[in-house]
C-alpha cells in the first residue's frame, strides 16, 4: 500500500496502517529529536507526543501538504518549544557528572577506532567538545535548521515549508549556524 | 562575483543548494582563484567535522519508543471511545426543551433504568447463552456492527476487541514457540522480528525454528533481521539445507555485510556442494573481500574459478 493509502486506512481507524506509517518515519524523527535535545528521555517524550498528536489529528489531515511536512511541523514545533524552555531554565543538559568531574556529554561517547591511539583520541575528544559548544551557541531555530539540513539531508525549501518560513530565511539561518560553528571550532579545522 | 560572495556561498555549494547558474558562476570563479579553492577545501573539512556532531541513536531506544507508543495509542483510542460514548449519552439526556426540573426527574429515571440494566448485566446468569460484556468501554475495543433484535428491545452489538495479555513460558514449550514463529513473520514490525529471531536462535535444534531462520535469512526485507537469522544458523554451517540457503544468500542478497558473513560461514566447512553457486558468484560479485574468500575456497576445493 502506498503512503496515501496508508494514511487513508489509518484515518479510517486501521491501527496496523497507522503503525506502518509511523515506522516509515519514526527513526528519523527520533534521530532528529535526539540530536537536537541530546537526551534520551527528552527524545522519547518528543517521539511519544509527536506521534500521539498525529494519531489524534490524522482525521483532520487533508493532503494539503505532504505527510512528511505535516509530521515534521509537529516534531520541530515540539523540539523548538523544548529548546526554548531549556534556554529559559538555563539548563545545559549537555554537561554530565562523571567520575572525573563534569564533562560534555558528547565527549563521553566512545570514539570508534580512535581508542588505540591516545593522541588521536585526545584530538577527537577536543573536537567533539568544541562541536558541542558550537551547538550550544546556536539559537533553537539555527540548531533545528542545521540538524535538518546537515544530518537529515532535507532541502532548504522543505525546511522553510516545515518551519513556516521562506527558503531564503532558512538559508540565512543555516548560514549563521555554519558561521557560529566555524568560529567555535576555530583553528581546529 | 567577488571572493567574499563566493566564500559565503561555499557551504551551499557543498549542500547542493545553489541554482544551476549560481553554481556555474562559482565554478568559473574557483577555476581562476586559488584562495577561494583553499576556502572550499577548508569548508569541506568543516563539513566533515560537522558530521561528527551527530550522536548515534542508542540501540534499544527506537524499539522502546515503538512499544510505548503502541500502548499509549491503544489507551488513547480507548479513552476517546469512552468519552464519545458518554458524550452521546449526555447529549441524549439533555434535549434543548428540557427544563432543569425535567432534567433532574429524567436523570433520576435514567439512573434507575441504568441500575436495573446494570444489575441484569452484572448478576450471574448461568442459563443465558448469549455472551455479554464485562466492562464498557474496553480499551482497544471497536464496535463493528449494531442491530436491533426482535425480542425484548435488546440491541445486539458485535465488538472487535484487542486485548493484551502476557504469556510466559520456556522456549521448548511448543505454544511459546508457535507465538515466536508467528512474531518472526510480523510484517509490520522489523524490530519485533529482530528480537524474536534473537530468541529463536537459542532453540535451533528444532527443525521448524531452523526453517524459520532460513526463511528470514533469505527473504526478510529488513537487513538487520536477515543478519540476525544468519547468525542464528552459524552452528549449522555444515548442514546441507543451511549451506544451500547460504549460497543463495551469497548470490542474491544485496547487502555486502550479509554476503560477507555468508561466505565466512561457508568457508568453515570445505564441502563441494556449493561449488556451482560459488562459481556463479565469481561472475557477478564486485566486493573484493568476498571475491577473495570465494576464490580461495574454490581453490581449496580444487574447483575452477570459472563456471564454463
Amino acid at each position: 500500500m502506498d503512503e496515501a493509502g496508508l494514511i487513508r486506512a489509518a484515518q479510517a481507524g486501521d491501527e496496523q496502517a497507522f503503525e506502518q506509517l509511523v515506522h516509515s518515519y519514526d527513526q528519523s524523527v527520533l534521530r532528529l529529536a535526539y540530536n537536537l535535545l541530546r537526551s534520551q528521555e527528552d527524545a522519547r517524550d518528543i517521539y511519544q507526543e509527536a506521534f500521539l498528536r498525529v494519531h489524534r489529528n490524522l482525521h483532520a489531515f487533508r493532503f494539503d501538504c505532504s505527510f512528511h511536512t505535516w509530521l515534521y511541523r509537529i516534531v520541530t514545533n515540539l523540539c523548538l518549544d523544548h529548546l526554548r524552555k531549556r534556554k529559559v531554565r538555563k539548563e545545559e543538559s549537555s554537561i554530565v557528572e562523571t567520575a572525573e568531574g563534569p564533562r560534555d556529554r558528547i565527549s563521553t561517547i566512545p570514539e570508534s577506532g580512535a581508542t588505540g591511539d591516545p593522541e588521536r583520541h585526545m584530538l577527537s575528544s577536543e573536537l567533539r567538545t568544541r562541536l558541542n559548544r558550537g551547538m550550544e551557541q546556536l539559537t533553537p531555530r539555527e540548531r533545528t535548521v542545521f540538524e535538518m539540513r546537515h544530518h537529515q539531508g532535507m532541502r532548504l525549501r522543505a525546511i522553510g515549508e516545515i518551519l513556516g518560513t521562506s527558503e531564503e530565511a532558512a538559508k540565512n539561518c543555516l548560514f549563521r549556524a555554519t558561521q557560529k560553528m566555524r568560529a567555535a571550532l576555530g583553528e581546529f579545522v | 562575483m567577488t571572493c567574499e560572495n563566493v566564500q559565503a556561498s561555499l557551504p551551499f555549494l557543498l549542500y547542493g543548494e545553489l541554482s544551476f547558474d549560481e553554481e556555474e558562476q562559482l565554478e568559473q570563479h574557483l577555476d581562476g582563484c586559488a584562495p577561494c579553492r583553499q576556502a572550499l577545501e577548508a569548508t569541506r573539512v568543516l563539513h566533515a567535522a560537522f558530521d561528527r556532531s551527530a550522536e548515534p541513536l542508542p540501540a534499544p531506544l527506537l524499539l522502546e519508543c515503538r512499544r510505548e507508543l503502541r500502548l499509549r495509542v491503544r489507551e488513547d483510542a480507548g479513552e476517546r471511545r469512552g468519552l464519545n460514548w458518554w458524550r452521546k449519552l449526555a447529549g441524549l439526556m439533555q434535549p434543548a426543551f428540557l427544563t432543569p426540573v425535567w432534567s433532574r426527574s429524567l436523570g433520576a429515571l435514567a439512573m434507575l433504568v441504568l441500575g436495573f440494566a446494570g444489575a441484569r448485566l452484572t448478576s450471574p446468569a448461568p442459563s443465558r447463552t448469549a455472551p455479554t460484556f464485562d466492562t464498557v468501554p474496553v480499551s482497544g475495543t471497536r464496535v463493528r456492527f449494531v442491530e436491533p433484535t426482535e425480542n425484548n428491545g435488546l440491541v445486539k452489538i458485535t465488538v472487535e476487541e484487542t486485548r493484551e495479555r502476557q504469556v510466559t513460558g520456556k522456549l521448548d514449550d511448543a505454544r511459546i514457540r508457535q507465538l515466536l514463529l508467528s512474531a518472526a513473520q510480523d510484517p509490520a514490525d522489523p524490530g519485533l522480528r529482530v528480537e524474536t529471531i534473537g530468541l529463536l536462535q537459542r532453540e535451533t535444534e528444532t527443525a521448524e525454528v531452523r526453517q524459520a531462520l532460513i526463511a528470514a535469512m533469505q527473504s526478510d526485507e529488513n537487513a538487520g533481521v536477515r543478519m540476525k537469522a544468519l547468525q542464528g544458523l552459524k552452528r549449522y554451517a555444515a548442514h546441507p539445507e543451511v549451506r544451500s540457503a547460504l549460497a543463495a544468500v551469497l548470490l542474491h542478497d544485496g547487502n555486502p555485510g550479509i554476503r560477507t558473513q555468508a561466505i565466512d560461514l561457508l568457508v568453515q566447512h570445505k564441502q563441494r556442494d556449493v561449488v556451482g553457486a560459488l562459481q556463479q558468484l565469481m561472475e557477478r560479485e564486485d566486493n573484493d573481500y568476498i571475491r577473495q574468500r570465494t576464490q580461495r575456497l574454490l581453490s581449496d576445493l580444487n574447483a575452477s574459478v570459472d563456471s564454463f
